[in-house]
């Protein structure tokens, strides 16, 4: 269970999140949905430890984690696929999914997962000795949440995992994401600009406007809720 | 023709050489964005070290001391597994047990003063301005220099070989002196040792994802600081290798042991493309044999000319050079 609390961070003087709370309870798919600019990565970057949160805390399972140093934080086998992928362009597909790996050492584990995630996504498979750049948009996010996985992570944080994917494609990648919350009852926290898809498989949502959390519901009463309806979902 | 093929051989000897450093150029170029001028000063002060090392127990073991109080203090004959490291008198050498146990230590220090000098000269001066990073490597250049020229005087120093330096090996179609096989074989050896530590191991592949993405690295739990250190304590070391294959080959190792040689270098890694560790091995073995070569059939005063005047025309016609990737503008 993760539990974002109060949480106050800045990039410079310019204050990004006051006062931010969220909760993912264990096994489910909570999602923060916002404007460009309302503090959804941020959030993100606070809870996996790319930003130092100026005040507030980070409790995973009982333990802050606020402020920790991201290779400690992935340690805790907390995943953090970024927005825009960051994959690693000029590596091969096989060495992007060793790279989500990198902080373990349990060699058997590893090759189980490795072969998991080619059970998930079988077109990493076929591509595993490919260069990762030469990967189409929504291969590349595959590979992402692949590298993600390879963690085998107990929280998974997705920042915009559809941006700049076709409509079919983002939804393959939000199935396969919901199979695997389904599967290893890991937690996920979604960042997402297309509510609608979000709202779908979460079954919490908030709404983060400049910084600050301005409704949290169960997903079903999010759709319905008419604030979020005009500004997010567009009817 | 045997003139020809000891010249392509020759060649390839001062191209590994030449490839080695623009290996340590590279990996530090890579990681950090950063030309390393001081690459070859910090290689010929880490060959004085080994220097130091090789002489029999004597004041001149303690850093900074000066050359003119090398006196031997006692006549100390170091022995490992029962074989004698040193041959006694200081113009003696070492042999060659000595020389393998004092080429070791002298890689780890040189090692160690890598890391050193990312961790506590280079970072401080890190991602503010490019400009300052390429101003600190030239004062690192300054500070090398100097100190090897306080530390060790201007007159070249005899440094040891575990073969027969100057006698050649005749292979029938060429002939070479054995220095030369014995640095073309420990440079090709380690350019192996590299490739192998780059492609088949976990900390390799950490390096290589620390220097093509460093916010990445981070999320997969990688201590991108630490992969910084460990690449410029890599080229320290390799350098350093250079130096020790280098100084038995010119006069001995001077202060300005070197500096021609890092220009070479450079020609090697920017005809490479500056971020391409096979380029860098392609482009030292290329301006190796063209040297030889200009030298044997043009004349030896042509052979900086060409050098740089391949430097430039890289430059103007690929500014990547023939391995490198393309410039991507970081937004």
């Amino acid at each position: 269970m993760l539990e974002v609390r109060g949480i106050r961070a800045a990039y410079g003087p310019v204050v990004a999140l006051h006062d931010v709370s969220i909760t993912v309870p264990d096994g489910a798919i909570v999602t923060i949905l916002g404007a460009n600019g309302a503090g959804k990565s941020t959030t993100l970057r606070t809870v996996t430890g790319l930003l130092k949160p100026l005040a507030g805390s980070v409790i995973l399972d009982g333990v802050d984690i606020a402020g920790k140093s991201p290779d400690w934080i992935v340690r805790q086998r907390v995943a953090h696929v970024p927005e825009g992928r960051q994959i690693f362009a000029t590596l091969t597909v096989s060495e992007n999914l060793a790279l989500g790996a990198y902080s373990r050492s349990d060699e058997r584990g590893i090759a189980a997962d490795l072969k998991r995630v080619f059970d998930y996504f079988p077109r990493l498979f076929e591509r595993r000795r490919q260069i990762a750049g030469t990967l189409s948009g929504g291969e590349q996010q595959m590979l992402a949440i692949g590298r993600a996985l390879m963690l085998r992570p107990r929280m998974l944080c997705l920042d915009e995992p559809s941006l700049g994917l076709a409509p079919l494609v983002v939804r393959d990648i939000f199935r396969i994401i919901q199979t695997i919350n389904k599967d290893d009852g890991v937690g996920v926290l979604l960042v997402e600009q297309d509510a609608k898809i979000a709202l779908s498989i979460a079954s919490y949502g908030y709404v983060l406007e400049t910084g600050r959390v301005v409704v949290s519901e169960p997903a079903e009463k999010l759709v319905a809720n008419p604030t979020v309806r005009r500004s997010y979902l567009g009817y | 023709m045997e003139v020809f093929f000891s010249q392509l051989a020759n060649g390839l000897s001062t191209g590994a050489l030449y490839a080695l450093l623009a290996l340590a150029l590279v990996f530090i170029f890579r990681s950090t964005d950063i030309v390393n001028f001081a690459q070859g000063e910090m290689a010929t002060f880490g060959t004085y070290l080994g220097w130091s090392l090789s002489r029999p127990l004597s004041l001149s073991w303690i850093p900074l001391l000066g050359i003119d109080r090398h006196i031997n203090v006692i006549s100390w004959n170091p022995q490992i597994f029962g074989a004698s490291l040193s041959l006694g008198t200081p113009n003696e050498g070492v042999t060659r047990m000595g020389y393998i146990v004092v080429f070791i230590v002298t890689v780890a220090i040189s090692f160690a003063i890598g890391a050193f000098i990312e961790r506590f000269i280079i970072r401080p001066s890190e991602g503010k301005n490019l400009l300052n990073a390429v101003i600190v490597t030239l004062g690192l250049f300054i500070l090398f220099n100097s100190l090897s020229l306080y530390r060790y005087g201007p007159t070249p120093q005899v440094y040891p070989s575990p073969v027969k330096a100057a006698t050649a090996v005749d292979f029938g179609i060429f002939k070479m002196s054995q220095q030369a096989l014995f640095s073309f074989c420990v440079g090709v050896v380690l350019m192996l040792l590299v490739y192998w530590f780059f492609q088949r191991t976990k900390l390799g592949l950490g390096m290589r994802a620390a220097a093509l993405n460093p916010r990445a690295s981070e999320l997969m739990g990688i201590n991108t600081g630490r992969m910084l250190t460990l690449g410029w304590a890599l080229a320290a070391a390799i350098g350093c290798v250079a130096g020790m294959m280098v100084a038995p080959q010119v006069a001995g190792i001077s202060p300005s042991l070197m500096l021609t040689i890092l220009l070479y270098a450079f020609a090697a890694a920017v005809l490479g493309g500056l971020d391409s560790a096979l380029g860098a091995v392609i482009g030292g073995l290329a301006v190796g044999i063209g040297q030889a070569m200009v030298v044997q059939y043009v004349g030896s005063q042509w052979s900086d000319l060409i050098a740089f005047g391949l430097i430039i025309a890289v430059l103007m016609v690929k500014p990547t050079g023939l391995f490198g990737s393309p410039v991507l503008e970081k937004v």
